[in-house]
């Protein structure tokens, strides 16, 4: 397997790339157009320029609706209806979000509209995961039971970290082409499919952890729905998501070392949403985040408490472990 | 752990210069994270190297300082014990620090007007000098794959002061 040092826009580009993506209408916007540059520059990929954010959407819809395996790369969503109507058609649609989160101080904002519009929306640690995460997302989407759409999140476009990237060949054998061309003429091809899509939900959840297995067995790399750390005896655990996640398993085993209960749960999918998160039900939680998205989800589940940070480091974590003992609950 | 922080104008090849450092590191065999934060007015790069797999995201205290522009407020003061710093001055720069530091200086700019590059494969080049770790041949890969010359890196490397 070959190593390479990529940045997350560039890992988002041979995600694509070696998914086979065929199509990737694209509105010009920035980190968004980064990912694009490198996929075109990759070659054998037909990428094109659209004159606004809601025509690369629709524009999207057409080529899934035509049976090609579509891509998109956003960096601001400006026509949730389109969102929404990807969600309703049920097209496997993958797209990749550069949310932003270590730039702006309203990162998860376009991660609250997808998930609102019914996407599965999934948030990767590392840019080995965001490859693996892209390719496994195709997989997910484009089976039969499920035929939902995709987001996945990067928190920072310029973040350069060594990726192990898989050989083409294998991958092609993993993701089965099982996309047809939708008669759009005949309505009840595909409006009858909007029924059922509590189901389709619930059948994700099974088959991501198939999917998994197989990835497992193939790369030695395990992705389920969330990520326990040393979370099973802990009084104390802190739920996060994202780019800073292993800040926070190196507070955790700092805080380990010095004796002390707690652990961590990493949220890789926010929809299918992790079973994980209901067996912390008891315990005292925090929820560290630099929005308000994951509290707002976790927190209709279970008791929770949240911290806001930006741009986390290690200290500000043992502050949280600090700060959660004095809560009782 | 080392870890090294670049200072510059938007312009100058910040992140080429930080996407340089972190490929010849990343070839000489070791472990390396780059970032790279969008900016405007002043760009800034962050590049830790490491032989063990790096997990923290933390921007920790950088031991080695890149400073394409001495005005910028890089927060040079409060650098740790043993820093070492190289600016991109025609003199050597009056840098006031609370704890003891390095400096070094390299004429930079003129050598990118003179090698019609920009000022980033000088500093780089005089990086590679001071840190000593750096093997010519990987900053070569690394500056080729960029689509750049090696010539001014080189010219760097034999100019840097102290």
């Amino acid at each position: 397997m070959k190593q390479l040092l990529l940045s997350s826009a560039e890992a988002a580009a041979y995600g694509a790339k070696l998914s086979g993506t065929e199509s990737t209408p694209h509105y010009p916007q920035p980190f968004a157009t980064e990912i694009i540059k490198r996929l075109e520059a990759l070659g054998g990929i037909d990428a094109f320029d659209v004159p606004s954010q809601s025509d690369a959407l629709n524009a999207a819809i057409g080529c899934a609706l035509s049976g090609r395996r579509t891509f998109l790369a956003t960096s601001f969503v400006d026509g949730f209806g389109d969102l929404l109507r990807i969600a309703q058609l049920r097209l496997p649609v993958v797209a990749v979000d550069v949310s932003r989160a270590a730039n702006t101080f309203n990162p998860e904002r376009n991660l609250a509209a997808f998930l609102n519009a019914g996407w599965l929306v999934f948030i990767p640690e590392s840019n080995q995961e965001i490859i693996d995460i892209m390719i496994m997302c195709y997989r997910l989407c484009e089976d039969s039971k499920v035929m939902l759409p995709a987001a996945v999140s990067i928190d920072h476009a310029d973040f350069y970290e060594p990726v192990s990237l898989p050989s083409e060949q294998i991958i092609k054998n993993f993701l089965q082409r099982k996309l047809k061309k939708i008669e759009p003429r005949k309505p009840e091809n595909y409006l009858p499919k909007r029924q059922d899509t509590k189901s389709a939900l619930e059948n994700a959840a099974k088959l991501h952890a198939k999917i998994n297995e197989l990835w497992k067995k193939k790369f030695r790399r395990t992705y389920g729905l969330a990520e326990q750390f040393m979370a099973e005896d802990a009084e104390r655990v802190i739920v996060t998501a994202g780019l800073h996640s292993p800040t926070a398993k190196g507070a955790i085993s700092t805080a380990r070392k010095n004796g002390e209960k707690v652990g961590l749960l990493r949220i890789i999918s926010l929809r299918p949403f992790p079973d994980a998160v209901a067996s912390l039900a008891g315990k005292n939680v925090a929820v560290v985040d630099s929005s308000n998205l994951l509290y707002n989800e976790i927190s209709r589940r279970i008791k929770c408490s949240s911290f806001l940070l930006h741009s986390p480091s290690e200290k500000d974590f043992m502050n949280v472990l600090q700060s959660m003992k004095k809560q009782t609950f | 752990m080392i870890s090294f922080a670049l200072y510059g104008r938007v312009g100058q090849g910040v992140r080429t210069a930080s996407r340089i450092l972190a490929k010849s590191a990343f070839y000489s065999g070791q472990q390396v994270q780059c970032l790279v934060p969008y900016a405007n007015g002043v760009q800034t790069g962050f590049v830790k190297i490491d032989k063990a797999p790096i997990g923290s995201r933390e921007l920790v205290e950088p031991d080695f300082f890149l400073i394409f522009d001495v005005k910028i407020d890089a927060n040079l003061k409060n650098a740790k014990q043993g820093a070492v710093i190289t600016a991109n001055a025609k003199e050597k720069p009056k840098i006031k620090t609370r704890n003891k530091t390095k400096v070094f200086y390299v004429n930079a700019t003129d050598i990118a007007i003179t090698t019609k590059t920009m000022p980033n494969l000088a500093m780089i080049g005089a990086l590679a000098r001071v840190f000593g770790k750096l093997p010519m041949k990987h900053i070569k890969t690394a500056v080729e794959e960029e689509g750049l010359q090696i010539q001014a890196v080189e010219e760097g490397f034999r100019s840097v002061k102290r």
